[in-house]
């Protein structure tokens, strides 16, 4: 269902482009909904966990064609996240995306470093969200 | 779009506000000579996360401080610098002051961040002041107060070959997530020496336990556990590490690292704010979610219970109604089934099996409302803290059974009569250092405060180790207000005195707590919430107050009665025995009223036609059953013609469709759907009785 | 006879002219009539539970659907000599300013519509109400009805029915 508010440009392209199982992991309930609700109208299907280990037990249990993490979280952050995740042979290639502050250059290396696909500004501007979702998941086959 | 998004703009306030909260909780309990790492992490997150959410709401001030705080804390965890008190007060400043500017904000859209200046420079401060930096650290056989947080290395060392896909990993990650936090990790890839999995484990847990928890998933001898004293190796800087990247222009929205470019976005969103809170307030009518008592959610975050979620407080409110009514409903089917087919086994049993799973449902969902009292416990230690300073007094606040569950609406009505008391502790009890000292006592003064479950309720004790009751102050204040006091009154009943209204012994008014609001406020309260107060003290030595509550407010424990062919509730919790009187229990006062012989001592007969106006249809006191009650510590009989059960019953107001009726506590509706109304006994009691020593005279007049 | 209900009085036709609707009822000799919009319900007058202390126009409480409604008398806050309670006695459940009352009358009659032209200024002569708390009489025919503000009847200090306001907690009187 089309979401009045994002452009129709994201909805025009691929069919395929959507439909998406992706994981969001964010201590903070309200960048959760946000994400939830921007992902959901755009047709994909959404999975929160609230914290890194959360998130990484949840990776083992699900084939998510997606993942968007927080940095800083409780039990385990974002950086090691993407570590564990990497290590795993099925989300060895998977798009893992980073949200960050905008100042946090170092938090960029260490995530490129770690094997992350790409960063995330927070807060996000939703269109954005929708675009690089659609670029990274269209790019890796998926 | 960032219209649409002002939805969650709420929620943003909402967690930032939980944030600062949970900041200066566990500010509050940092040991200056050992503050746990774990406890350092949660504050630098929590700052982190306020930080980042200045940028959602426009407030580039909070940004700034909180950086600062970052910083701060970063040192604190390098073992830099230490949590001392002065140290810890600038923090819980800048807290104070964010939260502040954060209200502001909410309210009017508006904050003013010159307001921080003066915080964030003190803050600023610290980071450069090198004398703060101390050996403060004392050695670890400077015994901590609780349990310390510890980092361990973790090794899985796996046959030449195997990955860490050979190991039950969701197993392992489960239990280690139970345990602590994850700081580092690696995965080997399976050649040589190298371990095949290598973690750090920030956890509270001895280094016996975390063996003994993953030995038998992996294999006692495959899993190593060290202690890692120092921070995990930072290594060189990661950009030293990485191909150097093009120069990225002006801030973007997002970037890929790997192939296309990252977008040219606009900067409109992280430099104004996705939302900035002026369209919040004019929104925010309809947006507010509700609030409780406390003005924060039933979740309290700083006890992180990571399988929970957030539900409205209406939601659960409304939820509790229809179970009430539900066990109205169930009692009257109870009573229908009674009625009809008596012999029908299967009907009898049917209703049997609903009664015991409403009764089930109703625990549960009255659970619900439960919270822990450390809600309220860990409220007062900011207010002793700031207190004890400001009069000039060493006080440290121990707290036990915060976990002790109660419900959300006695909690919230708890909390005055808990913080007065609690004030009056450091105001009249502790002494001053010096004082103490004289007295050959340790200069710093202790106050706890206590909960546990106990006889079907919850007790919650006050106590201090300070000077205790003055028996000869309160002696004589209670004379000069002409009550009656005899010089050899036991020491509880001269501490009963101070539950008389008005009475205070502070001779300066001091303008924390003497000014006569005093114990007979919080007695009334506590009594408002069917609970009871107690005060035991020694002279120099220090006092306890107990306070004893129900579990819950909607529903009570009642002896159903009859009296002149109505039903009638009398609370269980005021009932000491019933019985049926034999000759000459029941003697006349040559004044008119009854006294009835209960074992050593006479207890005065409450007339009922008087108060309620009702007539209990046997002729007289000795032909009717009696009920003893006991309330404020004293006694007084009720004749009834029946007694017809007990029974929890749901307790309905009158006020809301009618008005507070005299000696009428509420009203409930029984099995057969009529109204029975509940006694106010309390009510009833100091309405009619006679008082003791009057009693005794009287009798004494009568027997001669 | 069965308890009237609501539903089954509104079958009478329909008045062309604009109109209110009004719910009459029988207090001893007399017929009175009320805005229909704050009725709930009409139920039959048993199971009050006698309030104690309360003035004698006020027979007791009432469950409703597990709410607690005061009953009214209004025959004997009027003073009636004549007060029963028969097989017709029934209580009519109003909804007033947010709160639930239930009235004791000796009869409902119907559902009347009234044009403006029928409404009468208030009588002259005295009724057993004070003039108070009549809108006006209602002529249809050979009837006349009262025509009774019962928003402002229930609500008046002189029947007591809500408390002025509700102190403070912890101010309470004790006694």
């Amino acid at each position: 269902m089309a979401h009045p508010a994002l452009d129709t440009e994201a909805q025009l392209n691929s069919k395929a482009a959507m439909n998406k199982l992706v994981l969001t992991v964010d201590d903070s309930a309200a960048i959760r909904e946000m994400l939830a609700y921007v992902l959901k109208s755009a047709g994909h299907k959404v999975v929160e966990a609230e914290d890194g280990m959360d998130g990484l037990q949840k990776a083992l249990a699900n084939a998510f064609d997606l993942v968007i993490t927080d940095q800083s979280m409780p039990k385990m952050d974002g950086i090691t996240l993407v570590k564990a995740l990497r290590a795993l042979p099925q989300y060895k290639t998977t798009p893992i995306l980073l949200l960050t502050t905008e100042s946090s250059d170092a938090m960029k290396d260490e995530g490129r470093l770690a094997g992350a696909t790409g960063w995330l500004v927070k807060p996000f501007d939703p269109n954005k969200l929708i675009e690089v979702v659609q670029k990274v998941t269209r790019q890796r086959g998926a | 779009m960032a219209v649409d998004l002002t939805r969650f703009l709420p929620m943003f306030f909402q967690e930032t506000e939980e944030h600062l909260a949970a900041m200066e909780a566990h500010l509050l309990r940092l040991d200056p000579h050992a503050p746990d790492p774990e406890a350092l992490h949660s504050i630098f997150r929590a700052a982190h996360s306020v930080k980042g959410n200045s940028t959602i709401f426009g407030a580039t001030r909070f940004s700034e401080v909180m950086h600062r705080i970052e910083t701060i804390l970063d040192h604190m965890r390098k073992e830099e610098l230490a949590p001392t008190h002065d140290v810890v007060s600038v923090l819980l400043d800048a807290c104070d002051g964010v939260r502040e500017q954060l209200r502001l904000l909410k309210e009017s859209g508006k904050s003013r961040p010159e307001a921080l200046q003066s915080v964030y420079d003190r803050l600023t401060q610290l980071t450069l002041n090198e004398t703060a930096r101390s050996s403060a650290f004392g050695d670890d056989a400077a015994a901590p107060t609780s349990r310390r947080s510890e980092r361990f290395r973790v090794e899985v060392h796996l046959p030449s070959g195997q990955g860490i896909t050979a190991l039950p990993l969701a197993e392992l990650y489960a239990e280690l997530g139970a345990i602590g936090r994850i700081e580092d990790f690696k995965a080997g890839d399976g050649t040589g020496d190298a371990a095949a999995l290598s973690l750090v484990l920030l956890t509270a847990e001895t280094q016996d336990v975390v063996q003994a928890k993953l030995a038998p998933l992996l294999g006692a001898d495959r899993v190593r556990v060290e202690r890692q004293k120092a921070l995990p190796a930072a290594g060189p800087p990661a950009s030293d590490r990485l191909p150097p990247r093009a120069p990225s222009t002006g801030t973007t929205e997002y970037g890929l690292f790997v192939g296309e470019q990252s977008s040219q976005g606009s900067r409109t969103f992280a430099q104004t704010g996705v939302f900035p809170a002026r369209d919040y307030v004019r929104r925010s009518t309809d947006q507010d979610p509700g609030h409780s008592g406390f003005g924060r959610r039933a979740t309290d975050r700083v006890h992180l219970d990571r399988s929970s979620i957030r539900v409205d407080v209406d939601k659960v409110d409304r939820l509790l109604n229809l179970v009430g009514e539900l066990v109205i409903a169930q009692s009257m089917l109870a009573e229908a089934a009674r009625a009809s087919a008596a012999g029908d086994a299967r009907l009898r049993d049917s209703v049997a099996y609903v009664d015991r799973q409403t009764r089930d449902l109703q625990d549960a969902v009255m659970s619900i409302r439960l919270l822990p009292i450390d809600f309220l416990f860990s409220r007062m230690r900011r207010m002793v803290r700031d207190l004890a300073e400001r009069l000039g007094k060493e006080v440290e606040l121990t707290t036990q059974g915060g976990d002790t569950e109660l419900d959300k609406e006695i909690i919230e009505k708890l909390a005055d009569p808990l913080m007065h008391l609690v004030r009056n502790a450091l105001d009249h009890g502790i002494e001053p250092p010096a004082v103490r000292a004289a007295a050959g006592k340790e200069a710093r003064g202790t106050v706890q405060l206590r909960a546990m479950h106990r006889g079907g309720g919850i007790v919650v004790e006050i106590s201090d180790d300070g000077a205790g009751f003055d028996r000869e102050r309160i002696l004589r204040k209670a004379q000069e207000r002409g009550m009656r006091v005899h010089t050899g009154m036991s020491d509880e009943d001269a501490w009963q005195l101070t539950f008389a209204p008005g009475f205070s012994t502070a001779d300066a008014v001091s303008d924390v707590s003497g000014r006569g609001v005093g114990m007979d406020v919080v007695k009334r309260n506590v009594v408002a919430l069917g609970g009871n107060i107690d005060v035991c003290s020694r002279t120099g030595v220090g006092t306890t107050i107990t306070i004893q509550l129900p579990l819950t407010l909607a529903i009570l424990e009642g002896m159903t009665v009859e009296i002149g062919g109505e039903s009638f509730i009398i609370p269980l919790s005021f009932i000491a025995e019933a019985f049926l009187p034999h000759g000459g229990q029941v003697k006349t006062i040559t004044s008119g009223p009854q006294v009835v012989r209960v074992r050593d001592s006479y207890v005065p007969l409450i007339t009922l036609e008087e108060l309620l106006h009702i007539r209990p249809t046997n002729a007289g006191a000795e032909e009717s059953i009696l009920v003893i009650v006991e309330a404020e510590g004293r006694h007084a009989a009720l004749a009834v013609d029946r007694l017809l059960g007990q029974q929890q019953v749901v307790i309905k107001s009158l006020e809301s469709n009618y008005r507070k009726v005299p000696g009428i506590a509420g009203a409930t509706v029984l099995g057969n759907g009529r109204v029975a109304l509940i006694l106010d006994v309390n009510a009833l009691m100091r309405t009619s009785l006679i008082p003791i020593e009057r009693l005794e005279e009287l009798v004494l007049e009568a027997d001669a | 006879m069965q308890t009237p209900t609501l539903s089954s009085l509104r079958t009478r036709g329909v008045a062309a002219a604009p109109t209110r609707e009004f719910l009459a009822f029988r207090l001893g000799a007399e017929d009175y009539a009320i805005d229909i919009l704050k009725v709930q319900e009409i139920r039959v007058f048993d199971n009050v539970t006698r309030l104690p202390g309360a003035p004698d126009y006020i027979k007791g409480v009432l469950n409703l659907r597990g709410l607690i409604a005061p009953v009214l008398d209004l025959r004997i806050k009027f003073g009636f000599q004549q007060v029963e309670y028969g097989p017709f006695t029934v209580l009519i459940v109003l909804h007033v300013h947010d709160r639930l009352v239930a009235l004791v009358v000796d009869a409902v009659a119907d559902v009347v519509a009234l044009t403006d032209d029928e409404i009468k200024p208030p009588p002259e002569f005295a009724t057993a109400v004070n003039i108070e708390y009549v809108m006006g009489l209602g002529a249809r025919g050979e009837r006349m009805l009262i025509l009774l503000d019962i928003e402002k009847l229930i609500s008046s200090q002189e029947l007591g029915l809500f408390d002025a306001e509700q102190p403070a907690a912890a101010s309470d009187p004790a006694s």
